[in-house]
Parts: structure tokens; C-alpha cells; sequence
């Protein structure tokens, strides 16, 4: 098991990475620009933090007034 | 000309700040690390799983298990992005008016046309490219194998398939406009090209048959064979776009 | 010289006619009022005059040239603000203006001149940021320097002031007669005391035809019946005077808490009429607030064209 921890190490680093770039994004567009937020603010927040990927994704398609 | 760099520039920018090019990127670069990775540990995964008594047994994955994973995640979640990314490109600009007052200094049904789709080629062919480069490197990390001619022209022709959805997408909102009836138009499109396939003979020559063209390269036959759907997909592209400009010239808005 | 020429012009939607046959003129350096109630086919006709819709018969010349194809003006540059301009919320005012000017295919030089000159007249200076966070009225703002970009030998807005608050009704009202001294306008409206503060003609479009077009201090006067207006205190005494009129045959208009009643020409008429109603007022008891006669505003003299 830890063989196979070691192999998917490459890819784990950069897919957490990319998953944290996403979150801090969409969370800064969600707490600099309440006004633009449709919906509840606590839920997209939740959504962000607890989807991984389709989380922030869904919140910078759906979830800003255009 | 000039207007047609004005309007692809304000395409671009918009891409950026509305977060287009940086969903795009990170979707395409996970897909790029993850494809690789499922394919190389998940028959493993799938033996660990197995309970006793049931024998898996599962060929030792191949560097062209990495490719038809890519393939596979490009052509679901990829497109499904895709499609909800891009769905409303021109439709959106009618629904909420932000055309009308760009028309009034003389932007050009050309220009509206030809802006938008090679607005939203480049920002998906970028996108699309950093994916499969990310690719091309996790797969030579986990397995031995090269890169061939048939696997780049399988993956590209996902690419043009993006190309031919985005097309439908503005052409049918220069006929129709509302987002619904885009999107029901576009869809219904797909639906009669596959219906197309069921004479054997079509599949070559049919724009789906990129679709699928990844699942082809494990098979027998060559990527060569379906050079007439290419043709035929470029073809519908530049035809429905001059479609689409002389459509929108020629209405009320 | 005229700034602004339409002959004849018809439009319908369907089998509904909304334009009958439409015909004015725009004289260079004048503001036109182009009044109409909400329906009329003022937003029609300035869509058409843009080239955003076509019409179905009739010639629009500017500046004496046929506009033969839809955005093709010829070199003559034409402002537009409609009712509700949308902009792309992404960008900053800056930002669309220069995208509005590069369209236009002005020059980068005179661009950046001119967009500092416009977002100083209309005080959009200090709003540098995304235009998705603007107000109903600095939007409307915005729309009228977009319109002035280029320094438009016209300037056509629909219905400017319809969708603003008082405030903003004033700033627009103030910022049109600034531009006045720069260009043609044709102002559409429905609110009659707009156009009096700011045009010199009026036009006068009902049911998709023109009623009156010329001086608006002439058609002002071309009314010379007197108003009476009265002002009741109690509602049932309203109730009862307006049954009154009715029994008369008095025309009448009913505002929110005056009644305006249209006497006839000449003064003697007049003069019946003013005592016959005065007989009722005092015979009935009924609480007076305001009791007066006045000339026709421009309002009325519309009310009596289009009832």
C-alpha cells in the first residue's frame, strides 16, 4: 500500500494543488464581491469547500450575477 | 479586419474575467493528471476491492490505457463543460441586449460571427492543449511508450468536435436566440448525426465519429479511414458560420 | 440644413401595423421632442432610424443622404441610448468606451481624448471600477457618453428618463441641455414636462402616426381653450362632481387629485361654463381646495390631441 502511495505521490501533489488554487479563488470572489453572490453566501461557502473541484466550478458558473 | 481583432480581443478578456479560461484550464489540467493515474492504478485498485472467491483477472494496463482514459474524461466531463461554458456564447449577448449598443457603432454581423467563434477556439485550444502536454508527461511518468501519430490525431479530433459544438451553439442563436431553444436545436443536431450512423458506410464521413475516434484507436482500424469525417466536420463548421453571419445581416434585432 | 429626415416610414410586427406612416424632420442644432404615449411607436422608430430593424416602406435621410443599408450612415455618426442600455458588467467604464471607440474605428489618440473628456462631463470620472456594481443612473450615464463618442451629428435617446428616480431624472434632464449646444437630439418621451425643459420642436407620434410636428411654443398656443382645475377635498364629493361633468358632457381629465376640465374657446362660452360648474360647487357644499383657471400646458394640449 505504501509502494502504491508513492507512485500516485506525483500526481496527488499538483491535483491538491490545483483543488486549493481553485478554492481560494472562488472563496476571494465570494467574500470581496457579496453583492455579486446569487443565493446564500454560507452555502456557496460550504459548496467551495466541501466539493472538490465541482465545488468552486459550480460557484464561478452558477453562482455570480452576471 | 481591425473591428474583427477589436471583437476577439474583447472575447478574450471576457473569458478571463468571467473565469472561462481558468475553469477550462484547471478542468483539462486535472483531467490530464488524472487519466494517467486511473488508468496505471485502477485495475490494482479493483483487485483490493475484490472479495475472496472471485478471481479479477485484468491485463497489466498498457500506455494506451492512459490515452482511451483521456479520451474517455475529455469526451464526458470535458464536453459537459464545454457545453455549459459555451451553450449561451452568442445567445447571452441577445437575451441581454449588450449587443444593441456594439451594433449601433458598427460592429459587423461578420465580425460578431467570426469573433466569437475564434474567441472561444483559441481560449478551448489553448485549454485543451496545456491538458493533453500534462498528459503526454504523466503518461511517459507511469508507463513505457511513445506518443504516436494515431493517439495525437484520436485526441485532436475530440478538439474539433468541441470546435463543431461551439459552431452549433452560434449559429442556432443567430436563428433562434433564446437560450433554450439554442441549446434544444444544438442537441437536437448531435441526435440526427448519430441517428446518421446506423448505415455503417456513414461512420467514416460523420462529424460523431470524433466523438469516438479514441475508443477507434484501440481497435483495428486506422485514424486514416476517417479523414472524410475531418473534411466533413470542417466543412459543416465554415458552412454554418457564413450561415450564421448571413442570417444575423439580414434581421431585426 | 436638416440633421434628420423621415418619409413616410411604416413597420409592422406580424399583422400588427405599429408604425402607419411616420414623417418629420430635424432641423441641424435643434432638440426634437419625440412624444408619444408607452406604445406609440417612438422605440420602433428610433430602432429603424439605427438600423436595428428594418422597415417596411418609407426613406430616412440623414443630413440629406439616403440610408440605403442597415449601420451604413456614410460617414455621418449617429448616437444612440436606449431606454435601458446593457454594457458588460466585466468591464470598467473606461474599458467599454475605448471598446465602443476602437468598433467605431476612431483613432487611439482621439479615443483616450475624447473618453476623458466624456467621463468628466458626465461625471463618471471617480466610477472606476466594473460597471456591474453601477447604479440605474450612473449606467445612464455612461449610455449618453457612449452615445456622445465620436461626436455624433445626431443623438437619438429613447425614453432616457423613464427608468431613473427624481434625482437622476434631474442630472439626466441638466447633462441633455449641456449637449444641446453640441449636437441634434431627438428625445423621445412620454413625460411631457421633460420635453418642454429641454427641446425646441415637438413631435407628436399617436397610434403609429404623427399628430403635430413643429415649434412646440406654436402648438402650445394652436390650443387657446383655458383649463379649469379643480381640487375637491372629500372623495364622495369628487364621486359627485365627476357624475356632474359626465351629466354635462364636460371633457374632462382625471388626475391624482385634480381634476382638469377643458372649457370652450371663446370667453363667454367660457364664462357659462365656469358659472354653471361654481353654482354646483356652492349648491352642493362641496369642500374646495383649489379652484382656478389656467392656460394649456403642453401636457393638456397632448391629452387633447389623443383622447
Amino acid at each position: 500500500m505504501t509502494n502504491e502511495l508513492q507512485g500516485l505521490l506525483p500526481i496527488l501533489i499538483p491535483i491538491v494543488v490545483l483543488e486549493l488554487i481553485l478554492m481560494i479563488v472562488a472563496l476571494v470572489k465570494l467574500f470581496k464581491h457579496p453583492e455579486e453572490v446569487k443565493g446564500s453566501m454560507l452555502v456557496w461557502a460550504l459548496v467551495i469547500v466541501f466539493f472538490n473541484i465541482i465545488g468552486p466550478v459550480a460557484f464561478l458558473i452558477f453562482g455570480r450575477k452576471r | 479586419m481591425k473591428q474583427l481583432m477589436v471583437f476577439i480581443k474583447k472575447e478574450l478578456l471576457e473569458s478571463l474575467r468571467q473565469y472561462r479560461l481558468f475553469i477550462l484550464l484547471t478542468v483539462f489540467i486535472v483531467f490530464g493528471l488524472l487519466s494517467p493515474a486511473t488508468a496505471k492504478f485502477m485495475p490494482e485498485l479493483l483487485k483490493t476491492l475484490a472479495t475472496e472467491g472471485i478471481a479479477i483477472t485484468l491485463p497489466p494496463p498498457v500506455y494506451l490505457d492512459s490515452w482511451l482514459q483521456f479520451f474517455k474524461n475529455m469526451s464526458q466531463m470535458g464536453l459537459i463543460v464545454v457545453i455549459i461554458l459555451y451553450g449561451g456564447i452568442l445567445a447571452d449577448e441577445f437575451n441581454k441586449n449588450t449587443i444593441e449598443l456594439l451594433r449601433t457603432k458598427g460592429l459587423s454581423s461578420f465580425s460578431i460571427v467570426a469573433g466569437k467563434f475564434i474567441g472561444a477556439a483559441l481560449v478551448l485550444g489553448l485549454s485543451y492543449l496545456i491538458g493533453f502536454l500534462v498528459s503526454v508527461i504523466y503518461a511517459a511518468i507511469y508507463f513505457e511508450g511513445a506518443l504516436s501519430g494515431e493517439i495525437i490525431a484520436g485526441v485532436f479530433a475530440l478538439l474539433l468536435f468541441y470546435f463543431l459544438l461551439v459552431t452549433f451553439f452560434i449559429f442556432f442563436a443567430t436563428w433562434i436566440r433564446k437560450l433554450v431553444g439554442v441549446m434544444l436545436a444544438s442537441g437536437l443536431s448531435i441526435m440526427l448525426l448519430f441517428l446518421l450512423n446506423i448505415k455503417e458506410s456513414f461512420a467514416k464521413f460523420n462529424p460523431v465519429s470524433l466523438l469516438s475516434l479514441g475508443g477507434v484507436l484501440a481497435g483495428d482500424s486506422g485514424v486514416a479511414d476517417y479523414t472524410g469525417a475531418f473534411v466533413i466536420t470542417l466543412v459543416l463548421i465554415a458552412v454554418l458560420l457564413i450561415a450564421g453571419v448571413l442570417i444575423l445581416a439580414n434581421r431585426d434585432l | 440644413m436638416l440633421a434628420l429626415e423621415v418619409k413616410g416610414l411604416k413597420k409592422s410586427f406580424g399583422k400588427t401595423v405599429v408604425i402607419k406612416e411616420v414623417t418629420f424632420e430635424v432641423e441641424k442644432g435643434r432638440a426634437l421632442g419625440f412624444v408619444g404615449r408607452n406604445g406609440a411607436g417612438k422605440t420602433t422608430t428610433m430602432k429603424i432610424i439605427m438600423g436595428l430593424l428594418s422597415k417596411d416602406g418609407g426613406d430616412i435621410y440623414l443630413a440629406g443622404k439616403r440610408l440605403e443599408k442597415n449601420f451604413n450612415y456614410q460617414g455621418i455618426r449617429v448616437g444612440y441610448l436606449p431606454d435601458v442600455p446593457e454594457f458588460y458588467n466585466y468591464l470598467k467604464p473606461k474599458e467599454y468606451l475605448k471598446l465602443c471607440g476602437e468598433i467605431m474605428g476612431l483613432e487611439k489618440k482621439v479615443i483616450e481624448v475624447e473618453i476623458k473628456e466624456l467621463l468628466e462631463l458626465f461625471e463618471l470620472t471617480k466610477a472606476d471600477k466594473k460597471i456591474g456594481s453601477f447604479s440605474r443612473g450612473m449606467k445612464q450615464r455612461l449610455g449618453m457618453a457612449q452615445a456622445m463618442l465620436g461626436k455624433p451629428d445626431l443623438l437619438l435617446c429613447d425614453e432616457p428618463t423613464s427608468a431613473l428616480d427624481p434625482i437622476g431624472r434631474h442630472d439626466i434632464l441638466e447633462l441633455m441641455k449641456k449637449i444641446k449646444t453640441r449636437t441634434t437630439i431627438v428625445f423621445s418621451t412620454h413625460v411631457l414636462s421633460d420635453v418642454e425643459e429641454v427641446c425646441d420642436d415637438v413631435a407628436v407620434l399617436h397610434e403609429g402616426r404623427i399628430l403635430y410636428w413643429g415649434d412646440m411654443d406654436k402648438l402650445k398656443g394652436s390650443s387657446k381653450r383655458p383649463i379649469l382645475v379643480v381640487e375637491l377635498d372629500l372623495k364622495a364629493d369628487k364621486e359627485s362632481f365627476i357624475e356632474f361633468l359626465q351629466a354635462r358632457n364636460n371633457r374632462y381629465e382625471l388626475l391624482e387629485s385634480e381634476i382638469k376640465i377643458s372649457l370652450p374657446e371663446k370667453t363667454e362660452e367660457s364664462q357659462i361654463v365656469m358659472d354653471e360648474i361654481w353654482n354646483y360647487i356652492l349648491n352642493n357644499k362641496l369642500m374646495i381646495k383649489k379652484y382656478l383657471q389656467e392656460k394649456a400646458s403642453l401636457e393638456d394640449v397632448f391629452m387633447e390631441m389623443t383622447l
